[in-house]
Order: structure tokens, then sequence, then C-alpha cells
């Protein structure tokens, strides 16, 4: 079966590329690596590429891609997807440092690229901004959040950490709690996307480099239900919602099952579950503003 | 193979029971859980037990428990030790919360227990003092860390995470970095026993709380090389080395084989590697205090063993 290990970066078509990324680097904090007339490499201050930008005539997350096992088979991945229905290919040189990746279309239409070799874009560095650690989770709108679990499930390999009722789905395919999340909603395409920062400090350096750039806080500070992680979101220039986070539970080991126990969990231990009522949505803090759910 | 998937407690004797409860509860922030004459156990604000104290002739380590999955054999993980010539005991309800454990001794003669059923002990405490999330891992003076490392590996799958040069070995059975590590010390014992806090905040208060409580910290806060974890480290009332860390290296996958890349690493991944000494104490911090390192300089250690030969030559 293919097991995408870890979320290597996501890709974002944008009409104004230049808006784009003076807010990459100047709010969220990452680093232009490279830079081409329609198409951009972002990384973050360790020099890992998190976001690329290409030039497109509407705002969307096009691909996403992840990171397989050093001895992952590419025939052998491909022929498991046809096996599953899904036509990919070999494509090479599609960003610095990956030779070779596996293409492929999700059921909602984003390409997926799988890749085992990869290098640093960036040395590491010093950053503007808010400066996460790592692209945590992307989580999308679509017409069937089951479904959408369940081919994430089948053909990828990964694990459903928790459910909100039946419309919204966290999966996780390593220790963190999550890395893609699905939510039925009448929209297709990006709900949120989610960076890591070091910790609760780092938090509010956050909220202070969005208060100084007048970004409203569309929700948060606060700890959200399933994953138990801080969080705070707001709205990039091409309105999609962008969350840092830290603290997002982790599940150490798959055998045991629970996720490391923490003070603020109300289930002893805390294992993937469906959550309902008040507590699916926050632990602590206020309920989203007007400006976070007008999209959902 | 048995696989321990994570630790649960540390059992300590003391010479001093109540000194020993009073540091517990009142500085590192554990809570009572249980209290019996000449014994007493111990659990995190989250209700885990953590620590397990018993009334005895000499402060010591004397056992250590790890988690194995729900569906572990235990007659067939017996039969397994056996094979290797390894006598273990199956034993019942002799920890609050846990059901049956299996008891074997390691090369250095710390009892392991191994359990799969437990439960929690308390829901939500409030504590005094620093109050720790979780007991993270014990570090352990050997005479040959290979030797205890390989046992640990062939017969409990840890696997190593670091060495630095041929003197200590850091071993992991999870995520964590390391949950146990083995240093060359001319006294084969507990090196020292280490708790994980939340964050930079949370440790900066402990600091607060040691300079309150007039504890010294004999090391820190430093950025150590293998693990890269922010620590400090002072010594409890039975005179033992504690740490308190914080952001402990991740391996998150182990197929991926590199821990969780951070902006503090110096190889682009980070992956399991020898360190050389003059790299591996702290990428940024103070040196140790000589109080730390008593036990473990070399010849403090055969001063120490010298003068015991001395006093047991004199009581004869």
């Amino acid at each position: 079966m293919i097991k995408p290990r870890r979320i290597g970066h996501a890709v974002f078509e944008t009409p104004d590329l230049e808006r784009k990324l003076a807010y990459y680097t100047e709010i969220v904090g990452l680093v232009a690596a490279s830079r081409e007339r329609d198409r951009a490499l972002l990384a973050t201050k360790q020099g890992q590429l998190v976001v690329e930008l290409q030039r497109g005539g509407t705002a969307r997350c096009s691909k996403l891609t992840f990171e397989v096992a050093p001895d992952a088979d590419f025939a052998d991945m491909a022929r498991a997807l046809t096996a599953d229905g899904v036509r990919s290919e070999v494509h090479s040189d599609t960003v610095p440092g990956v030779p070779k990746v596996l293409a492929f279309e999700d059921p909602k239409g984003t390409a997926i690229e799988l890749f085992s070799e990869w290098s640093y874009v960036a040395p590491n560095q010093e950053v503007a901004g808010a400066g996460p650690l790592k692209l945590g989770h992307v989580a999308f709108s679509v017409a069937d959040a089951g479904k959408m679990a369940e081919f994430y499930e089948r053909v990828l390999g990964f694990r459903v950490s928790d459910w909100i009722g039946d419309f919204f789905v966290f999966m996780r395919c390593n220790a963190d709690h999550h890395t893609v999340n699905f939510i039925t909603g009448k929209q297709v395409g990006i709900h949120h996307m989610a960076f890591e920062v070091k910790d609760f400090a780092h938090l509010q350096n956050a909220c202070d480099v969005l208060g100084r750039r007048n970004v409203p806080i569309v929700w948060g500070p606060l700890r959200l239900g399933p994953g138990h992680n801080m969080a705070v979101f707001h709205r990039n220039p091409d309105d999609q919602l962008i969350e840092f986070y830290c603290e997002l539970d982790q599940m150490k080991d798959e055998a045991l099952g629970y996720f490391d126990p923490r003070p603020w969990h109300r289930d002893r231990p805390q294992r993937p579950k469906v959550w309902e009522g008040q507590t699916a949505r926050m632990i602590w803090g206020l309920p989203p503003g007007g400006d976070f759910l007008r999209r959902e | 193979m048995i696989r321990p998937r994570r630790i649960g407690h540390a059992t300590f004797e003391t010479t001093d029971l109540d000194r020993a409860i009073d540091y517990y509860t009142q500085v590192m922030g554990l809570v009572l859980h249980a209290r019996e004459k000449n014994r007493a156990f111990l659990m995190s604000k989250i209700g885990i037990l953590s620590v397990e104290l018993e009334l005895a002739a000499k402060s010591r380590l004397k056992k250590l428990s790890f988690e194995v999955p729900a569906d572990s054999d235990f007659a067939g993980v017996a039969k397994f030790l056996s094979g290797e010539g390894i006598r273990s005991d199956l034993k019942s309800d002799s920890v609050p919360g846990v059901g049956k454990l299996l008891a074997f001794d390691d090369p250095k003669g710390t009892t392991i227990e191994l359990f799969s059923e437990w439960s929690f002990l308390g829901k939500h405490l409030q504590h005094y003092g620093v109050g720790p999330l979780k007991l993270g891992h014990c570090a352990y003076a050997v005479a040959d860390p290979k030797a205890v490392a390989d046992f640990y590996c062939r017969i409990l799958g840890f696997k190593v995470s670091d060495w630095i040069e041929d003197f200590f070995v850091f071993l992991r059975c999870g995520v964590d970095h390391h949950t146990v590590n083995f240093v060359r010390g001319p006294l084969q014992q507990m090196h020292h026993i280490a708790f994980e806090l939340k964050d930079f905040a949370h440790m900066q208060n402990a600091c607060e709380l040691f300079n309150q409580r007039k504890i010294e910290i004999n090391w820190g806060p430093v950025r150590h090389g293998p693990g890269h974890n922010v620590a400090i480290y002072h010594r409890n009332a039975d005179d033992q080395i504690v740490e308190f860390y914080i952001e402990l290296d991740q391996m998150k996958d182990e197929d991926l084989g590199y821990f969780d890349p951070k902006p503090w690493h110096h190889d682009q991944p980070q992956r399991p590697k020898v360190w050389n000494r003059a790299h591996s104490g702290n990428l940024w911090g103070p040196l140790p205090m000589p109080d730390f390192r008593r036990e473990n300089d070399y010849r403090a250690g055969e001063v120490q063993m010298a003068e015991r030969a001395a006093a047991a030559a004199g009581a004869r």
C-alpha cells in the first residue's frame, strides 16, 4: 500500500503573485527560496519547501505533496493506484531537490505528488513575520467528507483521528493528530491551511505580527476540540483561512492507540472518537466570528 | 520480540520516605495517590502513575515499567525471555490501576515491568511545585553502555537515536528521541531521571520555584546536542539528579528515519548519528556545575570508591 509519511508542500494558484509573495514573506514569515516570472517557492526558516505559488486565473490550492519511505517503489505504487482505478504518472524535477514524483489526482481534483528524495531549498536563516516551524495540515471543504476519508484511508493509508458528527474528519499519516482534514460543505476548495509554531509564546508573537499589520484574527486564540491544538486563524490576501497552531495531539504509538496524555484532555486516555456538542468545536476560547464561518 | 511503547513509572528506594514524598509533592509537583507505611505512589497532574517510593536502607532506582500493546501475549513474552536466558515472573495487582505485569531484570539489575492494562488514578489534579506533564526518560551509568544498549535493542526492540562517541547512548521506544540512555561511568547507578514540561515558559516557572526553595540548578537552561531538548537539572532529596526538559526531538516516522526538522538543528535533516564529545553537551548554554558531575567524573568516582573502601575497612 502507498503510505505518505509527511506533508511536503502545498501549491497555490493566485491572480496576484506579488501580493501573495509579500504576504508569505512578511507576515507568515517564510523565505522566498526562488522566484521566476510566474512561480515562487517558499521555505520555512529551516529551509524546507512548504508553499509554491503559481500565477493563475483564480485563487485555489491545486496540489499537495507527500513524502513516502526512502525504499518506496514508484512502479509498485503506480500499480497499486491503477488497481484502485487511479491513473498516475511519473514526473521529473518538478521542484529543486526532488528528482522524481508520482503524480495523480484525488477524488476532489487536487493533484497529489509523492516523493522520496528531497533536499532543503534554502539555508537555515532568520525571517520576518511569524516564522512557523513547518506546514502542518491542509483542510478541504468537499461535497462528502465520508467519501474523501474513505479514499485517503483505503488508497493512501491515512488513519482517522477524529470525526465531528458526520461532517468533519481529521486524518493522520504520522504521529501528528491530523495532516489532512475534510469538512462537508457547499463549496469545494481549501478550507484552511495550518502552520505549526513552537509554543504559546510563539503563537502570541504571531498574533502581534498580525496586529501590527492590521490583519484581523477571525478565530482564536483558543484550544480546539479534536487535536487539542491551540490555534489562531486569519485570512490571507486571497481570502483563504490560515491557521497558526501549537500543542497538537500526538499519537506516539499506533499500537497503543491513544494520544499522548495532556492535562487538557477530557477523555482518559484520549482516543480517536466522534465528537458532538460544544467541545466538538473547542475546549476553551470564544466561538468563531462571522468572517471565519462565511464560507462553511 | 517484546516492544515496550511508553515508559510507565519509576520505582525508587529511599532512606527517608517522608522527605522524598515532601520533595515529589512540594517541589516536583506530583500528586500523592496512596501512602502505606513503607510505600507511596505519586501521579502526574494528569493522573498517570509516575513514581513509586519504597522505604529502604539505601536510595536507588529499583524498577522501571513500560507499557506494551493491549494484545501482548504475556506467556509468549515469558517464553521468549526464557529462551534468552532471562527469568521472568508474572505478578498481579502490585501497582494501583495496573492489572498483571511481567517482571524481569535487565543486565544492570534494574527490574523491568511490562504491563498492558492500566488506568488513570485521578483527573485534572491541582498540584504544588513544577507539575511536569510526564515521566520522559531515565539515564543510567554503566560499565559498558554498548552491552546494555545491545540488550535493550535485541530483547526489548529499542532503537539507537544517537551516540556520543562510544560512551553515551540514547535509545527510543517510540517517537521521543530517548526513553532510556546509558553513559559509561565508574559507579553503576542511575545517572538522572527526566520529566517533560510543556514549554519554555513552564521551564522558567520551574527555575523561579527552585530559586524560592533555594534549590541549586546545577546545569542549564541549556539546549543539548543529542535530542536537542532544552534542559535544567537539579538534585532531589535523595541526591539524585533530576532533569526537566522541553522540545525533545521527535522521530515522527520510523521509515523516514529523521527527526522532525527544527530551526536549531545543524544537520539537514537530523538523523541518528555519532556525536563527538566537543559538540554534544550543549548547542548553547552554560557548562555543568561541579555538583552535576560529582559521580560521573571518573576521578571523583575513584576517590569516592577509595573513601568507601577505607570506611568499610575502618568499620571492620
